[in-house]
């Protein structure tokens, strides 16, 4: 494949030439083709007249007398059809363009059989005549175009690119010759041969149509005189050099140079200006890189920038100027290690200036006033003071004579706004303001130099960018006042960059903090200086408006707020961090407080202060355990800082934030004050500031009252988030008393007051009461769950569900926490039954003590899981409750549980017990125990009235028979078989017993 | 509520809260670790543990057939059983100090092993395995004792049985052989640790047990603290990196966790009982000759720890 690219890319000019010959070979033989198909449709023509003749002479009666008919559908389907046959009749050729492709089918028969109507006749020869008016256009124009093409061709291109050929002919053979003369006769050669081209341009300067030429003609003997000199005093491998000493080779080289500037005066053109200043620098681009060449140099570039005074040359001035540039790199490049000489930096420097000043003044002319100038107008006034600004700064090895002197230029440039403005060129006053902000800023670089730190730096500059923006006083030039208010934003936005890798990188830096503290001032001011016009006339712009805050005032204020956070944060591990955030965090709410145009402000003021919490409340947490003492002089700081920020935040959500921030330091507070004491400490802590954040909440009102809400609510999180992360851990005994068994039942109390709680009606109102509140009898039961699992052994889980059940059931629960407490209690006795029927049945408590046996522990819970059944039956209602959305899909359990009560409240005690009784005891004895729970049931049936019971307490019956006389006979020893069947008789007379003395029970 | 009522209310929580903390802070307790999420899987776990335990009932396998079981493994390990050796029969009368308090009728039986760790570990049918260098770890018989109660523990609440049961469960297999049963469940319960929930059940069951014993309370909490010594010296003890899912698929609660819980407990313990005397058997631990053969006087110790109760 590549050698496929590779032979592609070698015979690429073969393969394009056979293209091209293809190609004319083609359209060759479609001319041809055209021809011959023209020429058979000029016979056609000349038979139809013919016919026509004839025609017209046999039948001359008949023409006036028949009537124009339309032509009928056969007819016209022959009409249609004929044509195709035509060629087979007479071969007519096929039709060259979709004109004659409609015309030629119906016209020769229309117009042999005389059914055309005269009326449409006109619509045939408008088409064809409609063909070669728009070709003619387009032909006109592409000649018209050709010809303009041709004139500037003509007029500039020939000329020159016949000048650079004449040149390098010339040098050709001045090669040549090289090889025959001597330099010296060499260079007279070269020079007759310029000699005899300024004599010809003399000559046919006389003819006006021979004017141009000779412009040329004289052009090229100049450069061929400039050639000559140049080389004569030294263009290596030429052969033409006869000069060997400097001064006079300096000499011969000036006398071409003056030559041709010369010619670039007297050509009077622009073209010829810009080339004769062009090849006036060349050769001092070759000569050796000295002091002297570069001055030369110079004083051609400024014989150039005069030039362009003579019209609006700023073609001319920007070639000469960018000429002048790329030679200063060539120089310098060349210069080496004579560059560090101070002195040829200060000429070199000097020369440039002087130049480039001097550039920058041209466009300081009446003629140059107009508002809308060309781009490349502005573009080679900027490209001047750009290329000034450069030399200055690369040149001048003084960093004080470098700074001075780029002030000096920036002064200037602002002095020549000024000066634009009287003139009214706006433009120029435009570009120049804006050059002398860039010379100022660059002379700010000049402080790296010193080694100063570069946030002091960027400071300078943000200070710059306000000081210019005071002194420009405003107008209506909407892109200068975009620029420069830009600006500072942009410093600002560089020192908080600026600030945030100091952070990062070095850490602590007294001179960058002070910087940064510095620039927080400056922001304010900026931001009175900038925001003064958006509040003048009319109300003072709030943050709300969008459009005031993406001004410059308003991203101004914003970043003062950045700023301050970027100086705190590089006082992060210092102890004096809280005491810096009241400092200038409480500036900055000391201005909102008195000032008026606050746009922006607000939200810097919330942003300074949510990122002086963040630091504080970081450095804490870094430094913790705490000493109360050490503690409280960091946090006394920040607390007042938050009281001044809700004092001087009135209203906005910079005071919810304020709001937020105060809340969290209370957090952060408790916690580390808190947890040296004790770890379960905060978390209490926490609890307490929930009470009192709920009914600070129920006292405030609007926004406040919300945010201490969520505060509130917030509090209990972090208690939720503690107990689970830090505070189940371990127990704490203090004594013999569970210490962390009492911050739970505290817990609970506090969830319980939450409960109780009934707000005013507006804070009832809140989403997050509404949302929250709720679901405070769910907290309440998880927990409650969750102290059982904790704090009790797992052996008397079974009874705490119960119990628990029990509790829930009861009417007390129902009032006190909700209706739907009744639906939570089966829950809980569901646990217990599976609990006793899973766990106890297999539990071992090692003890040799009857009374801890885990068996006495599962049979309390089954008596209490008894009573909650017969309870149950009296006390479960569960139609009508109100089940909160989030759990909202209880309330089908409860329909369920509802509609059958028994298969749900019942049936598994009945099927736990069994459960229980079998992994627990004996198999010996287990019919024995079932019978008894039979026994249980049927007495049940008769207490509740439920005759299903008894049914299945016979059919369990009726199992245990069948299991007496299959298992148990065949497994269980003698005695125990004889106490089962004992047993088992007993319970079934007891329960024949219980049948005759409850029958009307039964039966009802 | 009215106000006044509500009012009070609240500054009868307040204070309740102040005295709380007034009352938490004599004791200046400090959290075993900075956060873990251990403890709240371990609670949160033990409903689906439950639910675990419930399923595996499903299977109709009873202790009739863990003790088949563990007749098995007991047929298996005495052919390596060294009763000649001063470890095996060390252990083997500390096993004897625990079986009365053993439920279930198993025949309990401790093989000392050689394994390149302190560890131990209970199989189903009442055998507890016991490497060598849990012996020169822990540092008094009491923390031995403990450690085997933990194990004991497992197999009387069921622990490994239930495990067994729930993987028959889930690989759906039928009536297998025994032995083949037996090298499923040995190769399940010495691979995978119990859960979170079943080792906290078995620290309690050796707390509960201790407190019952003759041996000090605090032997639990301190044979925690002794592994946690050995994993320290063995350069093992990375700082416990809390985060969720590590947390949660974390087998055994942190023993930072556990030794803070039961030293706790046990200092509790004494406070409520001041009057008592505990023995802690450093020095038997070091001499491999249990209580019951060898009683030391100055071995026993009171509320406050005596000379042999800590390190």
């Amino acid at each position: 494949m590549f050698d496929l690219l590779l032979l592609v890319v070698l015979l690429w000019p073969v393969l394009a030439i056979v293209l091209i010959l293809m190609v004319r070979r083609w359209r060759r033989q479609q001319r041809e083709a055209l021809e011959d198909w023209s020429l058979q449709v000029d016979r056609l023509h000349d038979r139809v007249a013919r016919l026509e003749r004839n025609l017209a002479s046999l039948t001359p009666a008949v023409t006036p007398t028949v009537t124009p008919q339309p032509v009928p559908e056969a007819a016209a389907a022959v009409a249609v059809a004929v044509p195709a046959e035509t060629p087979a009749a007479a071969p007519v050729p096929e039709p060259v363009g979709p004109a004659l492709e409609e015309q030629r089918p119906d016209r020769g028969w229309r117009d042999v059989f005389g059914f055309e109507p005269a009326a449409q006749a006109p619509a045939t020869t408008v088409v064809t005549e409609q063909e070669p008016t728009a070709t003619q256009a387009t032909l006109e124009e592409f000649t018209s175009r050709r010809r303009e093409l041709e004139r500037r061709f003509l007029e500039n291109w020939t000329g020159i690119l016949g000048s650079v050929v004449v040149v390098a002919g010339v040098t050709f053979v001045g090669i040549y010759t090289a090889l025959r003369l001597a330099p010296f006769y060499r260079f007279l050669m070269t020079l007759a041969v310029a000699a005899a081209f300024l004599a010809a341009s003399f000559v046919l300067a006389r003819k006006e149509s021979w004017r141009a030429f000779a412009g040329w003609l004289r052009s090229a003997g100049a450069a061929i005189l400039l050639f000559a000199c140049a080389a004569a005093g030294g263009l290596p491998g030429l052969g033409l050099q006869w000069i060997t000493e400097p001064v006079p080779a300096l000499l011969v080289l000036l006398v071409g140079i003056g030559a041709n500037l010369g010619l670039a005066y007297a050509g009077g053109t622009q073209v010829a200006a810009t080339l004769h200043v062009l090849l006036s620098l060349l050769p001092l681009a070759i000569v050796p890189a000295t002091s002297v060449s570069f001055a030369l140099a110079s004083v051609v570039t400024g014989f150039g920038v005069a030039l362009a005074a003579r019209g609006r040359w700023d073609r001319h001035l920007g070639i000469v100027l960018g000429a002048y540039a790329i030679f200063q790199f060539e120089w310098v490049a060349r210069t080496g290690v004579a560059f560090a000489d101070d002195t040829l930096r200060y000429l070199v420097g000097g020369c440039a200036a002087l130049v480039f000043a001097a550039a920058a003044l041209v466009h300081y002319r009446k003629d140059y006033a107009q508002p809308e100038p060309p781009r490349l107008q502005v573009g080679v006034h900027l490209l001047n003071w750009a290329a000034l600004a450069a030399a200055l700064f690369a040149y001048l090895p003084s960093p004080r004579v470098r700074g001075a002197v780029l002030i000096a230029a920036a002064v200037l440039a602002y002095r020549l706004a000024r000066r634009a403005q009287v003139l009214q060129l706006q433009w120029l006053r435009r570009a120049d303001l804006l050059t002398a902000q860039a010379l100022a800023l660059l002379a700010l670089l000049t402080a790296f130099d010193f080694e100063v730190a570069t946030a002091l730096v960027l400071w300078l500059a943000f200070a710059e960018t306000l000081a210019f923006r005071w002194l420009v006083p405003r107008g209506d030039d909407d892109v200068l006042e975009l620029v420069i208010d830009a600006l500072p934003p942009l410093a600002g936005l560089c020192l908080i960059l600026c600030g945030a890798g100091q952070w990062y990188l070095a850490g602590f830096d007294a001179a960058s903090m002070v910087a940064l503290i510095g620039s927080t001032v400056l922001a304010v001011l900026g931001q009175r200086l900038l925001a003064a016009p958006l509040a003048a006339g009319r109300d003072p712009p709030d943050d709300d408006d969008l459009r005031s805050l993406a001004t410059a005032g308003g991203l101004l204020g914003v970043e003062s707020g950045v700023l301050a956070v970027a100086a705190l944060g590089l006082a992060l591990e210092r102890p004096w961090l809280e005491w810096a955030a009241l400092g200038i965090v409480g500036l900055l709410l000391g201005v909102i407080v008195t000032g008026r145009e606050r746009v922006g402000l607000r939200i810097g003021v919330a942003i300074a202060l949510v990122g002086a919490h963040c630091l504080a409340w970081s450095a804490w947490l870094r430094e913790a355990p705490w000493v109360a003492w050490p503690l409280a002089q960091r946090v006394l700081p920040l607390a007042a800082l938050a009281g001044f920020g809700l004092w001087a935040l009135r209203s906005g959500w910079q005071r919810s934030v304020t709001l937020v921030l105060v809340g969290l330091t209370a957090g952060a507070a408790a916690f580390l004050f808190l947890d040296p004491l004790s770890y379960l400490a905060p978390s209490v802590a926490w609890l307490v500031l929930s009470l009192l954040a709920l009914e600070i909440a129920n006292r405030r009102t609007g926004p406040d009252a919300r945010i201490v809400l969520g505060l509130g609510l917030g509090y209990l999180a972090a208690f939720i988030g503690a107990y689970a992360l830090v505070v189940v851990q371990v127990p704490v005994y203090v004594g013999a008393l569970n210490a962390r068994l009492l911050v739970e039942l505290f817990a609970l109390a506090v969830f319980a007051y939450w409960w109780v709680f009934r707000p005013r009606p507006e804070m009832a109102d809140f989403a997050a009461w509404r949302v929250a509140h709720p679901l405070f009898v769910e907290l309440i039961l998880v927990a409650a769950a969750v102290v059982v699992v904790v704090e009790v052994p797992a052996q008397w889980w079974a009874v705490g569900w119960a119990v628990l059940g029990l509790g829930l059931l009861s009417p007390a629960a129902s009032r006190w926490l909700d209706e739907r407490t009744r639906l939570y209690s089966l829950l809980f006795y569901w646990a217990s039954i599976v609990d006793v029927a899973v766990v106890l049945s297999s539990f071992e408590v090692p003890s040799l003590q009857w009374y801890e046996r885990g068996e006495l522990l599962a049979l309390a819970a089954i008596g209490l899981q008894i009573g909650y059944a017969a309870w149950s039956h009296r006390a479960l209602r569960l139609q009508g409750l109100t089940i909160p959305r989030p759990v909202s899909g209880l309330a089908s359990l409860a329909e369920r549980v509802g509609a059958r009560r028994n298969l749900y409240v019942y049936y598994p005690l009945f099927a736990g017990i069994a459960v229980f009784l079998y992994w627990r005891f004996d198999r010996s004895v287990l019919t024995l125990l079932w019978a008894a729970e039979a026994f249980v049931i049927f007495g049940l049936s008769a207490w509740l009235r439920e005759n299903q019971f008894r049914y299945v307490a016979l059919g369990a019956l009726a199992a245990c028979l069948a299991r007496l006389v299959l298992v148990d006979m065949a497994e269980a020893n003698l005695a125990v078989r004889g106490i089962v069947f004992i047993g088992v008789g007993l319970l079934m007379l007891g329960m024949n017993a219980i049948y005759n003395r409850f029958r009307a029970r039964f039966e009802a | 509520m009215r106000p006044a009522l509500r009012l009070a209310l609240l500054a009868v929580l307040v204070g309740c809260g102040i005295a709380l903390v007034l009352v938490l802070q004599q004791q200046r307790a400090r959290a075993p670790l900075a956060t873990t999420w251990t403890s709240a899987f371990q609670v949160l776990g033990t409903p689906l543990k439950l639910a675990d335990r419930a399923a595996s009932r499903v299977l109709p396998i009873g202790e009739v057939d863990e003790a088949a079981l563990g007749d098995v493994y007991l047929a298996s390990f005495d052919s390596r059983y060294d009763g000649a050796s001063r470890e095996q029969r060390y252990v083997d009368s500390l096993l004897e100090e625990l079986r009365p308090y053993a439920g279930k009728s198993f025949d309990y039986r401790a093989y000392v092993v050689d394994y390149p760790s302190p560890n131990a570990m209970a199989l189903p049918g009442g055998v507890i395995l016991v490497t060598r260098d849990l012996l020169t770890t822990l540092h008094s018989e009491s923390e031995l004792f403990a450690v085997l109660a933990h194990e004991l523990g497992h197999i009387e609440r069921g622990h490994c049985f239930d495990t067994v049961r729930f993987e028959l469960l889930t690989r759906k297999v039928g009536a297998e052989p025994i032995g083949e049963l037996a090298d499923m469940a040995a190769g399940l319960l010495l691979r995978h640790s119990f859960s979170k929930t079943m080792e906290h059940e078995a620290d309690a069951y050796a707390y509960e047990l201790l407190t019952h014993s003759r041996y000090d309370p605090r032997g639990v909490g301190l044979s925690f603290r002794s592994l946690q010594q050995y994993e320290t010296r063995l350069g093992a003890a990375q700082a416990h990196a809390s985060g969720p899912l590590r947390d949660y698929f974390t087998s055994h609660p942190p023993l930072a966790i556990r030794a803070a819980e039961y030293t706790a407990r046990a200092d509790a313990w004494w406070t409520q009982h001041p009057a008592e005397r505990r023995y802690v058997g450093r020095r038997n631990l070091a001499a491999l000759v249990a209580l019951d053969r060898h009683e030391l006087r100055d071995e026993w110790t009171g509320a406050e720890p005596g000379p042999g109760a800590g390190q």
